[in-house]
């Protein structure tokens, strides 16, 4: 279960050395986009590369290039490997053709076409694994990839999230009243609603024998996976955050571990969300330690959001820095929040992610 | 696996699966469905109604049902399963690995127990199948 390469692509860069300077120097990746000015919300975080593709197919070029990224230094790929994708809606942009006259065939829009695609690209025997968890996808992705390796069914795996941009979900979450009209700042006294974003990111695990045997160098472990629903409302969390609770303290009960120097907050920047997070982490940690949500600065790249934060947790861990909670000028709530990055050596990281249809995950990271 | 039954995409899969008889227990169950489209006619039909009434006036409350685990959500909901929820996509794939993450959860003590559903979908209709593991 042991992470030896990454890669990722988001509205901040498209490679995880940009991403995680731009992150640290405070830069914000939402703009106003001219083809979203019919939308109630014209403000997004999307990647301005013509590189990738406009339409469908977008989140397979996406996924691609953050796989090919991770496999960097992965060595001749052999044995029993894996594809493990999450992912929201799929090719969004498929759908909205469709709707509109387009002729896509199913099964090249819907989320499994990603894991389909790495595995035609990089393996075409790997094992294919598609979770359609929501906003919870990456780690669902990451804890179960390790998990498969831990077990002995598989000696690496390719794993994360991918999630194109999506003018549903832009609309979507702007009838909801979910979204804000100007800056995401989560966790502030002031904050108004998430973003949407787009984005890949795919970390490589490896189990210790594969990992021991290449001389390979180890990046991170993967340690914990809780998971949990809250079976009470399609998109509002509960109040009590007992979910969130459950989730948090399966996944450090998984890890072995009692304490984590920082959470990686899920931190949407919506009022009810981000309220319930800090009610769960109160309960599970008699100290909270430093907490941060880089959504401020990505967005919320959704199925994807989980594996970015994942990727940039095992930075933070080799930089010895913690990202700044981008935007948080006024925080509502009592606690060690980073308003600027900070710079500590971190051994082990919470990384926790919740969904439309109750969803809770958490995912503990731990220096190699 | 029992049923299979069909039922039109507007009735509820959770009370069509608790007039079942299925015998939900403990908490912390788990959920463990297996699609390959869900989500993927309701995108189509928000975005259809989206730019026929203007995207300002769409239905808010049609968007949720566009993610690929609304109806996951739905029959957690329904039945009070609040344990691990997993949507697995794919065509043969997906109830092989919603089966297999059942069996490694209950044998690993992490659920007490394992709702799987099948749910294959057509126009206008949901085919599923399902069972229990404990």
């Amino acid at each position: 279960m042991i992470v030896t390469g990454y890669g990722l692509t988001t509205a901040l860069g498209n490679d995880p050395e940009q991403v995680f300077h731009r992150l640290i120097s405070g830069q914000n990746a939402a703009r106003p986009w001219d083809d979203l000015n019919d939308f109630p919300i014209s403000i997004a975080c999307r990647i301005d590369d013509p590189a990738y593709p406009v339409g469908a197919g977008r989140g397979r070029a996406l996924a691609l290039d953050a796989v090919n990224q991770a496999l960097c230094s992965a060595g001749q790929l052999d044995g029993n490997g894996g594809v493990f994708v999450g992912s929201t809606m799929g090719e969004s942009a498929g759908f909205e053709e469709n709707a509109l006259g387009g002729e896509h065939a199913i099964s090249e829009i819907v989320a499994s076409t990603f894991a389909d695609h790495i595995a035609d690209e990089v393996y075409p025997s790997a094992r294919r694994v598609t979770y359609g968890t929501a906003c919870a996808a990456g780690n669902y992705a990451i804890g179960n990839a390790a998990a498969a390796i831990r077990r002995g069914e598989l000696d690496w795996a390719i794993a994360g999230g991918v999630e194109p941009f999506s003018k549903i979900a832009q609309l979507g979450f702007a009838r909801l009243r979910a979204m804000t009209p100007d800056v995401c700042r989560p966790f502030d006294r002031n904050r108004r609603g998430m973003q949407v974003a787009e984005g890949a990111a795919f970390v490589f695990l490896e189990s210790d024998a594969r990992v021991r045997d290449r001389g390979a160098e180890p990046l991170a472990r993967i340690t914990g996976l809780g998971l949990s629903c809250d079976a009470f409302h399609p998109t509002a969390p509960r109040k009590d955050a007992r979910g969130v609770v459950k989730a948090v303290r399966d996944a450090m009960a998984h890890s072995g571990a009692s304490d984590v120097g920082w959470i990686s907050a899920h931190g949407t920047g919506t009022g009810p969300s981000d309220a319930a997070e800090v009610l769960a982490l109160g309960e599970v940690f008699s100290q909270i330690p430093p907490v941060s949500s880089i959504k401020g600065a990505l967005g919320h790249a959704m199925g994807a959001a989980a594996a970015i934060e994942a990727v940039v947790a095992i930075m933070a861990m080799e930089r010895n820095v913690i990202p700044a909670n981008t935007n948080l000028e006024d925080p509502e709530f009592d606690l060690d929040f980073v308003l600027e990055p900070r710079e500590i050596k971190v051994d082990r990281i919470l990384s926790c992610a919740y969904g439309f249809g109750g969803l809770n995950s958490a995912l503990v990271l731990e220096r190699a | 696996m029992r049923g299979p039954g069909t039922i039109p995409n507007w009735q509820s899969i959770g009370d069509w699966l608790s007039d079942q008889g299925l015998e939900v227990g403990d908490s912390g169950w788990g959920l463990y469905v297996a699609t390959e489209r869900s989500g993927g006619e309701e995108a189509v039909d928000f975005w259809t109604d989206a730019h026929e009434r203007g995207l300002a006036f769409s239905n808010p409350r049609a968007f949720p049902t566009t993610i690929v685990n609304a109806l996951a959500g739905e029959i957690s909901r329904t039945l009070g399963i609040d344990g691990p929820n997993y949507t697995f996509v794919g065509l043969d794939s997906a109830l092989l690995e919603a089966s297999k993450q059942a069996r490694v959860d209950l044998d690993e003590a992490r659920v007490p127990g394992a709702l799987v559903v099948q749910i294959d979908e057509s126009p206008g209709q949901r085919h599923v199948k399902w069972v229990v593991l404990s």
